[in-house]
């Protein structure tokens, strides 16, 4: 090991990460590397990226780098001068042939290594000993000055190099990389930087992967689930998307130029709306590798349980997967550590097994409850409707109850933590139910009839569908009605309402393009509900409505207003079309009992809607300091509407863990003055009316207040300061 | 649903809108007129029109359009109150060429009023003015009948992009308009406007209905 390499310890403890001999701790890695990036704290000076790797320009430059390992620290790409002192004026453009190191060399490193490198499935074990981590430069030049959201997406760009920097044989390449990320096209990269001949070749070369979907979807996902946006998204950005009606514009500014309509309708129809106008992309929906209900069905790997608490670490048990390199396998680990919803589906999965907790028993009872099928409900519905249920009240305890650790709010920006929740749910309240859930479907309308009656009617619809239905336009061909049913299967086999919606979308797809066929033209309702009609009697499916079923009762129900709802209600509407007898008036295919059902689900839903938003916009969470001697905490505590600061201090004590809370006190700071808050101040009143320039500090009254800023100590950064730009 | 940002003045509404109206009057065009600004005789972008959305912004406040198409022949009639549904506005078309699809209108409206009652928004259009010449439907009486049922009377050309900003401008003011008297009412100003959902109030209209089903003919699904 170079003599200029110093080692850092990063400790975990309680499920924060900090330095050795720091007191500044953070939720997670990513959060303490971004931070030692701007302030060096305990460090002698802040983290900077090794010349090589912020020059390099390309993709292919920093993978060769990260090919190096550790090597990369003495080998002669790694430029030390005095860190003052200007680089070398003719330093070479880096090509990746330069950075590719030569095999003989394995024996030299293999002598020189001293550092422990740890496998990824050791990083979040909490033993104490860190894993060295190579930040991506683009991160670092991009992400000043913008959200979380972003910053994320590039820690995603840059898993790879980490992935090879952890675990491949550094200095051979591996022998099946893995598969790249699906590319787009980036659209600078940071100006001035490499030769300037080979950089419009590098440019092109240099794709990101893609990003941009997921960025866009969890933008819309704050509209999708109601949840007020956070300051992550840039509100003009916003804005842009509500177009002023032209009559208004030129009645009211006749200035302002007219608004040009979404730059590409193509880049417009990626994005995932399954709600209000943020309907999935009919136009993109043709592959189901977004699904992760059906990816985990064909996941194998088993991983250890992200550390919580003081849950001892489980060694991974990783079973055989011939189809997979190792290096691949690495990278899921990895990219499911670092994105953020995957470790939240992680943490939320772990935490509804461990009976200790809360959550956790009541999960699990009610598993058992359901699986031993103790609870006689009078009807699918019902039972459906306990199911979704209890997924809200599970919801509500996970947001309240501080189990999660560090809490979601930590990870994501607050508009997309309900979406998140909701797919982390499905996963451990529904991908064990699946089975059982459909077998007692079969069994009910087993037993009223109703699956026989639908086998009959599918059956006999066979001849002659096109004129029962009035179908005016080209249909699928029998190619094409496979397609669709190979959508729909797989469509069952997902426990995931949202992949099934995503997979009814792409079924209906199919449907259009055949009908498109013809004409070319776009086309609506009248020609769209025949051919589907057709289509559904074709494929011949009579358990399509218990699929119907549970979608519409057990989709979060905002999500049933948008594309993924119009087209769940036609496929609804054709199965009400194909079950009426085809002698039977017009007037009377709804019969009465449809209607009424129909009538109870929708309000039900409604109100069900209703209902959680209410729960949303009475409470908010706060982050909270918490300060003892030389240790600082940061928390997130929720806050309702009805909270006193008495009742808030004791959630601040239940969260930190404080058994003498009457010796505590609860301070505001505010423009550099801080007071402490009488316990019967109403807080929400007083948080809403500094909107966001505070931050909480729950600490031991008579503590010497100057202590919280020793945080600020040479040249690092406030770190209430920080929490003040984050808190709103 | 309305998000309004956490500090910010500005909210927003979610508004459904279901497209009512005979098979060939010309729906589609019309809303994909609005939607694309295009009529569908030449680029192609998207490959369905019975779904569409649209974003307004509208004196600071803003909307989101969720338009919701029907499918309008006889047989499909049936399946309205499974679309209808939830709805804050309902646009009704009919061709001013065709007498037949005017009486439709008048059928959909009945039922609507039925079964939603005075808080959904209606609209009746008289498309293809274009076609003014073959005119069937006087618009006087369209006018008058309008009135007479509290809802408004519009006329577009579809193909001449004509009337339709207008139609979809004033129908967001009135579902605002209704959606902020529906909050007062509630009078909790929390910010749930334009989602207040009103079950569908289904009042069966056949009374003998009951006695068909139980003569057997209906299915029991």
């Amino acid at each position: 090991m170079p003599s200029f390499v110093r080692q850092f310890t990063i400790q975990s403890k309680d499920s924060t990460f900090s330095l050795e001999n720091s007191a500044i701790s953070f939720p997670d890695l990513c959060r303490l590397i971004s931070f030692y990036c701007l302030s060096r704290d305990v460090l002698p000076f802040p983290l900077i990226l090794p010349e090589a790797i912020a020059k390099a320009t390309s993709h292919k430059q920093l993978e060769a780098i990260s090919h190096m390992g550790v090597e990369f620290w003495s080998s002669p790409l790694n430029f030390r001068g005095p860190r003052s002192a200007p680089s070398p004026p003719d330093l070479p453009p880096i090509h990746p042939a330069d950075c590719c190191t030569p095999q003989e060399n394995t024996t030299v490193f293999s002598e020189f290594c001293q550092l422990h490198t740890r496998s990824p499935f050791e990083l979040d074990c909490g033993t104490g000993q860190g894993a060295l981590c190579f930040i991506n430069p683009l991160f670092l030049q991009e992400q000043q000055g913008k959200g979380a959201l972003l910053k994320r997406n590039q820690f995603k760009r840059s898993f790879k190099v980490r992935v090879s920097t952890e675990n491949s044989s550094p200095l051979s390449p591996p022998a099946m990389p893995p598969p790249p990320p699906p590319l787009l096209k980036k659209e600078k990269s940071s100006a001035g930087r490499g030769n300037p001949a080979t950089r419009s070749e590098e440019d092109s070369e240099y794709m990101l992967p893609c990003v941009a979907f997921e960025r866009k979807t969890s933008h819309n996902l704050g509209d999708v689930t109601g949840f007020p946006k956070g300051l992550a998204l840039s509100p003009t950005a916003e804005e842009e998307d509500y177009q002023m009606p032209k009559i208004l514009q030129q009645e009211s500014n006749k200035d302002v130029p007219e608004k040009l309509p979404p730059a590409i309708p193509g880049d417009e129809d990626l994005v995932l709306m399954l709600d209000q106008g943020q309907a999935p992309s009919l136009n993109e929906l043709d592959s189901c590798s977004s699904l992760s209900s059906l990816e985990e069905v064909e996941e194998s790997v088993e991983r250890p349980p992200l550390t919580r608490g003081t849950s001892s670490p489980t060694p991974p048990t990783p079973r055989h997967r011939p189809h997979l390199s190792a290096l691949r396998k690495m990278s899921e680990v990895l990219y499911s550590f670092f994105a953020p919803e995957k470790r939240i589906a992680r943490l939320v999965e772990d935490l509804s097994r461990d009976r200790r907790t809360t959550f956790g028993m009541l999960v699990q009872d009610f598993l058992t409850l359901q699986r031993e099928s103790r609870e006689e409900y009078a009807s699918s519905g019902a039972m459906l409707q306990a199911v979704r249920g209890f997924i809200n009240e599970a919801k509500s305890l996970l947001l309240e109850c501080g189990e999660l650790e560090p809490p979601i709010e930590t990870l994501l920006p607050d508009e997309d933590n309900e979406f998140v929740l909701e797919k982390a749910l499905y996963r451990c309240i529904l991908k064990p139910l699946k089975a059982h859930i459909d077998t007692r479907l079969r069994t009910f309308h087993t037993n009223d009839g109703s699956l026989q009656m639908m086998k009959n009617s599918m059956q006999m619809s066979q001849q002659g569908a096109l004129k029962r239905f009035e179908v005016k336009v080209p249909v699928p061909n029998s190619h094409g009605i496979e397609r669709v049913r190979q959508k729909l299967t797989t469509m069952q086999k997902a426990y995931s309402p949202i992949d099934k919606i995503i997979l009814l979308l792409q079924a209906c797809k199919c449907i259009y393009t055949a009908m498109r066929s013809g004409s070319g033209s776009d086309h609506g309702a009248d020609e769209f509900l025949p051919a589907l009609s057709y289509v559904l009697v074709q494929c011949n499916m009579p358990d399509l409505p218990q699929q119907v079923e549970y979608m519409m009762e057990l989709l979060e129900p905002s999500l049933l207003t948008g594309e993924g709802g119009y087209y769940l209600t036609s496929v609804y509407a054709s199965l009400c079309l194909i079950q009426s007898p085809p002698e039977v008036q017009p007037k009377r295919i709804l019969t009465q009992e449809m209607r009424e059902s129909i009538k109870q689900w929708s309000k039900r839903r409604g109100t069900e809607a209703n209902n959680l938003r209410a729960t949303r916009d009475s409470q908010k969470f706060l982050h909270v300091v918490y300060t003892e001697a030389d240790t600082s905490v940061v928390k997130m505590v929720v806050l309702k509407k009805t909270d006193s600061v008495e009742s808030f201090m004791e959630k601040c004590a239940q969260k930190f863990g404080i058994s003498e809370a009457d010796s505590y006190g609860l301070f505001l700071r505010s423009e550099g003055d801080m007071r402490l808050l009488s316990l019967d101040c109403h807080l929400q009143d007083i948080t809403s009316q500094l909107d966001s320039g505070f931050s909480l500090i729950y600490q031991r009254c008579g503590q010497d207040l100057s202590k919280t800023r020793k945080l600020t100590r040479g040249g690092a950064i406030d770190l209430t300061e920080q929490l003040q730009s984050s808190t709103c | 649903m309305a998000s309004g940002g956490a500090g910010g003045g500005s909210k927003s509404y979610s508004f459904k809108v279901v497209l009512l109206g005979e098979g060939c009057v010309g729906k589609t065009s019309l809303v994909l007129r609005y939607c694309e600004n295009k009529f569908n005789d030449k680029h192609i972008t998207t490959l369905q029109a019975s779904f569409l959305t649209k974003k307004l912004n509208i004196g600071g406040k803003r909307v989101n359009l969720a338009i919701w198409d029907t499918a309008g022949q006889e047989r499909f009639h049936a399946l309205g109150p499974i679309y209808y549904r939830d709805s804050n506005g309902a646009i009704l078309v009919y061709d001013i060429t065709d007498e037949d699809s005017f009486q439709k209108v008048k059928n959909w409206v009945k039922e609507l009023r039925k079964m939603l009652g005075n808080e959904i928004c209606l609209c009746i259009v008289g498309n293809k003015i274009d076609l003014d010449k073959e005119r069937h439907v006087a618009i006087q009486e369209a006018e008058g009948y309008a009135e007479s049922v509290g809802a408004k009377h519009y006329h577009t050309s579809a193909k001449l992009n004509k009337g339709i900003e207008e139609l979809f401008l004033d129908l967001c003011k009135r579902m605002i308009e209704t959606a902020q008297a529906d909050e007062r009412a509630k009078g909790n100003g929390s910010n749930q406007a334009g989602t207040a959902r009103r079950g569908v109030q289904i009042v069966d209209d056949e009374p003998q209905n009951a006695a068909a089903a139980g003569g057997g003919c209906c299915s029991s699904g």
